[in-house]
């Protein structure tokens, strides 16, 4: 191809202000804010359109090749402008995006040749790798599908063209339409999306891949000699009693005194800061995303930890505070313990959070953008000021997976008393009931294990509590309501640990769920804080105990082969759950129950296809498989299922494939079980509308009476229309007067017999989803 | 700008991919995985659509010329049927007809579905004769990175054996016949019929001939037309003598010495029937020496043309070194059409040995370093030397100017 070939058709033109446009909205889904991408796009579009105008104005009359030269040459100075207008205000990287627009601009305007042509393709293209890169939105998808059409068919034009041009014959008729590159994207996008679904994909090398970066300042701290300002509530003369807030409502009363205008507990804080009342009343703050983690590992997010129990609340003793300088962002704190897990994550602060570091526990090493941090005995790490958006630090951590459980091969500390320590008013019967389930265990291990296993498979997870999120009267929850969210768990856990000497300590933090399939980052929102347990072993460390059946048990395998489908489908999972939580009457929930219907049926013969080994990795789970399709499965407690064969002792007990599809009761994911039951849809191996149709009317019949109405003012229709058919044939073909004569209320029986048989479902005659079916 | 000629757009994708690839594995990006993949599906596939492309499809000409003029539009079209509902895109037909870049595409079909005929226009450039074999299709879609190929089913009998591009010429506006260069002296000239000659013998008919020249009585006694000859009177003729010769060309294609003099040669002979002069060609096509004529009626014309295009330079030697054999099949007298050679010596031996054999010898002398640098020169030098009139041509000659004094 002779790229000194000139553009000779007025498509061109076209054609590269499509890819021009395309690669412009493809680098703005990588902004955060929606505004922010909006008005960017337009920007940059409108400056496109100018260029357009522009271009054709200086073609006009002799001498355009120089005229075309002189308008580009004048764009790109202005597009030097804003390069430095930029790099003072936003930093490099942008600016350098600002000049690559420019320099689109410029070039299309003073376009002449082809090589003209390819660097405009090519520019975008990077556009298109930077938001690849830094996009969280799954508008890249479709920008970058808007893109591959634009650049292929540029480029498919370009090499019809040039053929065209070569050929010897000249064609008579005037439509000599340059086609083929729809059908040529159609092909590559038909092609990428089921490799791209199914090819398992490797976890990153991360060679000098620990980034930090901040639009921010972090300076040093406020008052670097002085002692941090207390995140404890009793060491800032607060009384303990006061501190009722549990492991958020701590952390936001400090927050208040340090930086009263950072956060509110539906955005700012870790750990379940909101309640159900919250959840009704702001569902969008709960459900907002906190940060982008992109970890390797599928390991709990710690960020504070309490270890002082009175009055059935959890407050935090502060100890002696260590300052570390960071070394060009580094901080190193390797000790060269062998371990078995290296844990790597990257977290991206979108929401305004404490000054508390989140992170995998056992961190190593630290790239932080600031000079300093501060560590506590316990392992907890600060920055110097509240995290503010748009920061990224990375972090290191080894962890062990011992005996099935994640542990922390940190020495024993000094002072083991506070681990141990009890509540005045705690009463007998938790330490009888501590004493009855871990009498079994021979040693503190297996005691904790007991004690895990018992809060996992004898108490439900329930949302109800969460108005009294800090306080956990455990002695009601241990033997009456028997019902609570992870704090209760973990309190109870941690309280029943200490009565059989073993030290305990409770940990809060994030779970990090699902990562997204696009991004492939773990989109930690507000609504996945969570609390759990360390119990000390001695001899090895603290092990993480999770006794929250909401939640799986941890998972230490590398994900080093992914699936983006099976992303796709725990995603999707995930995404219905908490929508159903947060607004089970919206049409969304419906949206999004019908995607999972359809990802799940157009992905199964595409997975078996691509995965034909999986019935033998199966094993003797395929009795389980059976009765239940991929992702649809219900999971309980062993004794519910009926499933003959022993349960798996762990997640991890599975293949990668065969994880989270094994019947394991308190083994088993959890909290995404527990919600696929109420999206039991019978297995389909391909798509088949009416049954979709259907699906979605009962989810929406059970979920949402607004949405159910809509179905069923369809469904009436279609009945209507069906009856009078059938009346039209009636009247035809049988007695018309014999008809006419039945009296009016066998008709009308008739007309109430063909009244669609699912009533609406009131507010009070819904079934609670989880009722009957938690733990 | 020398390193970006080789640039080619698979390099361009692969090191992308590349890229991508080495990025989104470093990091663990999943969307730059996915546009690694994205990259590596289009490179591949835009890799192996050109060989699906060509299968089940097939193309034979459909309206197609025997011949055709240089300079003068043509209309062809072939037929391309694509089998199964999917459309073909970019498909390349490679015929045999003369073009200036060998081995280059003959017609570009953009987009095909079922059978279509696809009409293209066509105005030679090179004069020739070609033998049109089977048709070869070929496809670059989409982005060209893979060419693929593939022989065309060819239908007897669908296609012209042969195509036959004659030469052009230009209406030349003096041609001093007798040595007479004066354009009032031309107008006294009157055209010979065939009774001012001597008859010479009778011959068959052959298309073209005129009825005129018809012996009917000679063809009502053999059973078949026969036509009258007549032995023109030598000093009414006028005797074109083409060089063959390779080495006394050079330039390439249209715009070489070589296909000047066939342009000149026909001009001239178009402009000798118009003026009544009967004409010969004489050229040594290697073997021996060829002569046509000289006559005057059109189907000689016809045949003088039919030679003018399908002679091709040889690598043997200048016809003026073997100038013995050219004046013995040369009549003495008349007019003569000469090429001079490149070499001083033969030049000169030629003017000289010319002079001495015709009447009025004219030639055409190429400037033949205008036609290796490519500058272009209009205008044309025609001077009287003792040995004749000689005109000197120079590349982007205006032909019509030749031989004004």
């Amino acid at each position: 191809m002779n790229i000194h070939a000139p553009l000779d058709s007025p498509r061109y033109a076209r054609r590269l202000w499509w890819v021009m446009l395309a690669g412009c909205a493809a680098r703005f889904t990588a902004e955060r804010s929606a505004a922010e991408a909006l008005a960017g796009f337009l920007f940059w579009a409108c400056v496109f359109a100018g260029c357009w105008v522009l271009r054709g104005i200086v073609r006009r009359g002799g001498d355009a090749a120089a005229r075309a030269e002189k308008a580009g040459n004048v764009v790109a100075v202005g597009g030097l402008l804003l390069f430095l207008l930029k790099i003072n205000s936003d930093g490099l990287i942008p600016a350098l995006l600002v000049f690559l627009f420019a320099i689109q601009a410029a070039a299309f305007v003073s376009a002449e040749k082809r090589l003209h042509a390819w660097l405009i393709v090519g520019a975008a293209f990077v556009g298109l790798l930077f938001a690849a890169a830094e996009s969280r939105s799954g508008m890249f998808l479709i920008c970058a599908t808007w893109f591959t059409f634009a650049a292929l068919g540029l480029l498919t034009f370009d090499q019809s063209r040039d053929q065209e041009c070569k050929a010897l014959l000249l064609p008579r008729d005037a439509d000599n339409r340059s086609g083929g590159a729809l059908v040529f994207g159609t092909i590559v996008l038909a092609i990428t999306l089921p490799v791209y679904l199914f090819v398992p994909k490797p976890a990153g090398w991360l060679i000098g891949g620990m980034q930090a970066k901040t639009a921010h300042d972090y300076r040093d701290y406020p008052n670097t000699d002085r002692r941090p300002p207390p995140i404890d509530a009793r060491t800032a003369g607060i009384d303990p009693n006061t501190d009722t807030s549990g492991d958020d409502g701590g952390a936001m009363a400090s927050l208040a005194e340090q930086a009263p205008a950072t956060a509110t507990p539906e955005s700012g804080a870790y750990g379940e800061s909101f309640s159900s009342s919250n959840v009704q009343r702001d569902r969008g703050n709960a459900n907002a995303i906190v940060m982008y983690v992109k970890s390797s590992h599928d390991v709990y997010l710690r960020g504070k930890i309490y270890d002082y129990f009175e009055n059935d609340r959890w407050s935090r003793r502060e100890g002696a505070a260590r300052t570390h300088r960071l070394e060009r962002g580094w901080l190193d704190l390797r000790s060269g313990k062998q371990t078995d897990t290296m844990v790597r994550q990257t977290i991206e602060v979108v929401a305004q959070l404490d000054r508390v570091l989140i992170h995998s526990p056992g961190l190593e090493r630290l790239r932080f953008p600031g000079p300093r941090v501060r560590s506590y005995p316990d392992g907890v790490f600060e920055a110097p000021h509240p995290l503010l958006p748009d920061t990224t630090y990375s972090v290191e951590s080894t962890i062990d997976l011992w005996r099935g459980r994640y542990l922390l091969r940190d020495p024993q500390p000094a002072d083991m008393q506070p681990y141990l320590q009890l509540a005045a008013d705690a009463t007998d019967r938790v330490r009888s009931l501590a004493s009855r389930i871990a009498g079994e265990g021979e040693d503190a291990f297996e005691k904790a294990l007991l004690l895990e296993r018992h809060l996992r498979t004898q108490y439900e997870y329930s949302y109800e509590t969460i108005p009294l999120q800090g306080y956990t009267p455990i002695d009601s929850f241990l033997f009456e309501t028997k019902r609570g969210h992870c704090e209760y768990f973990a309190s109870a856990l941690a309280v029943m640990l200490r009565t059989q000497g073993i030290a305990a300590r409770v940990a809060t933090g994030f779970s990090l769920g699902e990562p997204n399939p696009i991004t492939g980052f773990y989109e930690v929102r507000a609504l996945d804080g969570h609390a759990w347990v360390e119990a000390y072993i001695p001899g090895e460390g603290w092990l993480m105990l999770e006794p929250t059946p909401f939640y799986p048990l941890p998972d230490a395998s590398p994900e080093e082969l992914k699936q983006v489908a099976d992303e796709t489908e725990r995603y999707l999972d995930r995404l219905a759950e908490t929508q159903q939580t947060l607004a089970p009457e919206s049409l969304k929930t419906a949206l999004i129950v019908l995607a999972r219907y359809v990802d799940a049926n157009a992905s199964r013969a595409a997975t078996d296809c691509f995965r034909p080994t999986r019935a033998r990795m199966d094993g003797g789970l395929s009795c389980c498989r059976r009765r239940s399709t991929r992702g649809r499965r219900i999971l309980r407690s062993a004794p519910d299922h009926g499933c003959a064969h022993e349960p798996p002792r762990s997640r991890t007990a599975l293949p990668k494939s065969a994880r989270g599809r094994a019947c394991g009761g308190a083994d088993a994911r959890g909290r995404a079980r527990t919600r696929r039951d109420t999206a039991r849809v019978p297995p389909q191996a391909s798509l088949d509308v009416p049954r979709i149709f259907d699906a979605s009317r009962r989810y929406a019949e059970r979920d949402s009476p607004r949405v159910c109405r809509g179905f069923r003012s369809l469904a009436l229709q279609r009945r209507r229309a069906h009856r009078e058919q059938r009346g039209v044939r009636r009247r035809a073909y049988h007695d018309r007067d014999a008809h006419r004569a039945r009296p009016m209320a066998a008709r009308s029986q008739d007309t109430r017999s063909l009244a669609p048989s699912h009533q609406v479902p009131g507010t009070d005659n819904r079934q609670p989803r989880r009722s009957g079916r938690e733990h | 700008m020398t390193a970006a000629k080789h640039i080619r757009l698979s390099w361009v994708l692969w090191g992308a991919i590349v890229v991508t690839a080495l990025i989104a594995f470093n990091r663990g990006i999943d969307l730059l995985w996915g546009t690694t993949i994205l990259l590596v599906i289009a490179t591949l596939a835009a890799s192996l659509l050109p060989k699906l492309q060509l299968h089940g499809l097939t193309v034979e000409r459909g309206r197609f010329p025997s011949s055709g003029t240089v300079g003068q539009p043509m209309k062809l079209s072939y037929r391309v049927q694509a089998s199964g509902w999917l459309p073909r895109y970019g498909i390349e037909i490679h015929d045999n007809l003369p073009a200036l870049v060998p081995n280059g595409i003959t017609a570009f079909i953009a987009r095909v579905k079922g059978t279509q005929d696809h009409a293209f226009s066509w105005i030679p450039r090179v004069r020739g004769c070609w033998r049109l074999d089977a048709l070869r299709i070929e496809s670059r879609y989409p982005l060209g990175l893979t060419r693929a190929s593939r022989t065309a089913t060819h239908t007897e009998g669908a296609a012209a054996p042969e195509l036959v591009i004659y030469p052009d010429f230009v209406p030349l506006r003096w041609l001093p016949l007798r040595g007479e260069a004066n354009p009032q002296n031309e107008q006294r000239i009157t055209r010979l019929r065939g009774g001012h000659d001597e008859f010479f013998a009778v011959r068959c008919y052959r298309p073209h001939d005129s009825l005129r020249s018809v012996h009917w009585r000679a063809s009502a006694r053999m059973g078949e037309l026969v036509v009258k000859e007549y032995e023109q009177q030598q000093d009414r003729q006028l005797w074109i003598v083409l060089e063959l010769s390779e080495d006394e060309h050079v330039g390439e294609g249209p715009d070489g010495t070589f296909e000047y003099m066939i342009r000149i040669a026909h001009s001239v002979a178009v402009k000798a029937m118009d003026e009544g002069v009967p004409f010969g060609l004489m050229y040594d096509s290697g073997e021996r020496i060829e002569h046509l004529g000289p006559a005057l009626d059109r189907a000689h014309y016809l045949q003088v043309r039919e030679a003018l295009a399908r002679v091709n330079p040889h690598a043997r030697s200048a016809l003026t070194s073997n100038l013995d054999r050219l004046w013995e099949a040369l009549p003495g007298g008349g007019c003569l059409l000469l090429f001079t050679p490149r070499d001083p010596r033969g030049r000169a031996e030629l003017l000289n040995r010319a002079r001495r054999h015709a009447a009025h010898p004219m030639y055409v002398e190429f400037d033949h370093d205008s036609f290796v640098r490519g500058e272009r020169n209009a205008h044309v030098r025609t001077q009287h030397t003792p040995q004749g009139l000689v005109s000197i041509v120079a590349y982007g000659a205006d032909l019509t100017e030749l031989f004004r004094t």
